[in-house]
């Protein structure tokens, strides 16, 4: 399947970046709670982004893509090691689930009725 | 969400130690490139960061328990029926936080599709997709976080089942033949004396979900709520210590003096309603967002090629027995629903028991059976056949098995206790009878089995039922 770059991810992963970055450099004219709390809720969205990045997302290029997000923000866990478990947990689940067939599956629903 | 992130971090780290320890170089060069890229990250902090130290690590940690308010959910599907995969309908601040994971489904079936797409993809197809799952969905994070508050007001967030040593691996059904009153009070030291059923009816027992290993858990149980109840009405001191296991449910449900006891849906509308009190119904936590209700599983066997009920036709079914709630009428509404009225097999066997059905499917003796959901739980647990078979679907949620005294009993006092007993049930006597909590229902709430039925006759009159020949 031809993909072009997802802009709304792209555009999400360098404005997410950019304002974690932006509160650690301007995060004294706030009061701590605030940027611990705005960081808090930064980094949940960086992980998700590292969720995306690992799918394949937002370049075709994969190297392009985890150069996004590779500053690891979030410290404990490594984004290879995210990566290879999680890609394994959906290669695991969809061998455990009986109904599971990957990708096309759903398209032609083969569904319990 | 406290510690919750420290233990997952640890089991990770755990496992991620051991592989590098077998000499697993991809999992070392994963961490060495992150230790690089940490040291450039603090040192960029170090240079450029306006805020303490530990900021960044607090709000990692942060990051990681807001995280697991979406892999809580994920996780116990996983833990309670294979191929469960959760829905959360939800669009607002949590959805964008998890770039739409919460249609989590979604995401496990189309891994590629974009974040962004999800929500659409999930509401083009919404009914295909909930079938799939069984309606495992949450309107949003508010139903969650409810759900979520409740179990760590019970400090019960996410037990691990009670290890049962392997002489108990392979489970008993109650019955007559399985019944042996003397080994159980040898595996269990502190269980009173059991009563003898042949001398003395049976007035206090939870026949329905009663396998060896949980016998002591259901006891203590008992006898807490027992100890509330003849606290507040001394002459019911009377009232037997033990739970006994009855031969014969229908006769024990019909005891004019019957305590305390479970039943299901079916007997409870068929013909128990006029002479007993509905307590209430224990909830399993089986169907999500709907305490205290429950559905079936209907299972084939592993190496069963079949897919869809409809490919079934001409098969053999097995059931527990025709008055069951969960093992026949719900796969007659199953079949009535899905496929029509129509005759679907050419063979219904009446095995006695779910666990006796799972053996037979198992074997290879029967096609496909439909077996309580909360039942499966426990077979999972306990009985090694299970194994061998898969869940094909689930069928539509109805009440689900409620507690009964009978009519001369207060039922005010009755239900108190029995609330008070499992708010006061030891995380792993809670783990192992299932039990999450405890949903008041009325005994209107049952018509919705009668409806069923009654709609389903026709489906059942079309099916012949002859009693299996071997038990067990």
């Amino acid at each position: 399947m031809k993909r072009h770059v997802e802009w709304p991810t792209l555009a999400l992963t360098v404005g997410c970046t950019a304002l974690i970055l932006l509160v650690y450099l301007a995060g004294y004219k706030l009061p701590l709670w605030l940027s611990v709390s705005a960081l808090s809720v930064l980094l949940t969205l960086h992980s998700s982004l590292q969720h995306e990045v690992l799918h394949g997302h937002p370049f075709r290029q994969q190297w392009l893509n985890e150069w996004l997000v590779y500053v690891p923000f979030g410290i404990f866990i490594p984004y290879i090691r995210f990566r290879d478990s999680h890609l394994m947990h959906h290669q695991n689940e969809q061998l455990t689930d009986p109904y599971d067939d990957p990708e096309s599956n759903y398209m032609d629903p083969q569904v319990w009725l | 969400m406290l510690i919750g992130p420290a233990v997952s971090l640890w089991r990770f780290y755990k496992t991620d130690i051991a592989a590098m320890w077998r000499g697993d170089v991809d999992v070392l060069q994963a961490y060495l490139l992150h230790m690089i890229a940490l040291l450039l990250w603090l040192w960029w902090l170090h240079e450029y960061s306006t805020l303490p130290w530990w900021v960044n690590i607090i709000a990692a940690y942060a990051a990681l328990s807001l995280l697991r308010v979406r892999t809580f959910l994920e996780h116990q599907a996983h833990a309670d029926v294979q191929g469960r995969t959760v829905v959360v309908e939800d669009r607002g601040f949590f959805a964008f936080l998890f770039l739409n994971n919460n249609f989590h489904l979604v995401h496990h079936t189309h891994p590629k599709a974009p974040w962004y797409v999800l929500p659409d993809l999930y509401s083009a197809r919404r009914n295909d997709f909930l079938e799939r799952n069984s309606y495992y969905r949450y309107a949003n994070y508010g139903c969650v976080f409810t759900r979520y508050l409740f179990k760590r007001k019970d400090p019960v967030p996410h037990p691990i089942l009670p290890m049962i040593s392997s002489e108990l691996h392979t489970i008993e059904p109650s019955g007559p033949t399985a019944r042996s009153p003397a080994k159980f009070v040898s595996l269990f030291e502190h269980t009173p004396e059991v009563i003898d059923v042949q001398t003395k009816p049976v007035i206090a027992a939870l026949p329905m979900y009663d396998y060896a290993p949980m016998r002591a858990a259901a006891q203590r149980f008992w006898s807490d709520v027992r100890l509330s109840i003849s606290r507040e009405i001394p002459e019911y001191s009377e009232v037997p210590e033990a739970l006994g296991q009855p031969t014969d449910v229908w006769a024990h449900w019909r005891q004019p003096d019957l305590f305390f006891s479970q039943t299901c849906g079916y007997p409870y509308i068929s013909g128990l309603r006029d002479t007993v009190h509905l307590i209430g119904t224990p909830d399993y936590g089986v169907v999500p967002g709907l305490p205290g209700w429950y559905c079936s599983v209907i299972v084939v066997h592993a190496n069963d090629m079949r897919r869809k009920l409809a490919d079934f036709q001409g098969a053999s079914f097995v059931c527990n027995g025709r008055d069951s709630q969960s093992g026949c009428h719900a796969m007659m509404f199953e079949i009535l629903t899905k496929l029509g009225e129509r005759r679907l097999f050419d063979q219904c066997v009446l095995s006695g028991s779910h666990i006796a059905s799972v053996a037979m499917v198992a074997d290879g003796n029967a096609d496909i059976a439909a077996i309580d959901a909360v039942t499966w739980q426990l077979l999972q647990r306990y009985q090694p056949a299970a194994a061998n078979l898969r869940v094909l679907g689930r069928t539509v949620a109805t009440p689900g098995l409620p507690y009964i005294t009978a009519r001369q009993h207060d039922v005010g006092i009755m239900t108190n206790a029995v609330v008070a007993g499992i708010d006061r049930l030891s995380k792993l006597d809670s783990a192992t009878l299932g039990i999450k909590g405890f949903w008041h229902s009325s005994p209107e709430d049952y018509n919705l089995i009668a409806e069923h039925a009654e709609q389903s006759e026709g489906v059942l009159a079309m099916h012949d039922f002859r009693v299996a020949e071997q038990t067990g």
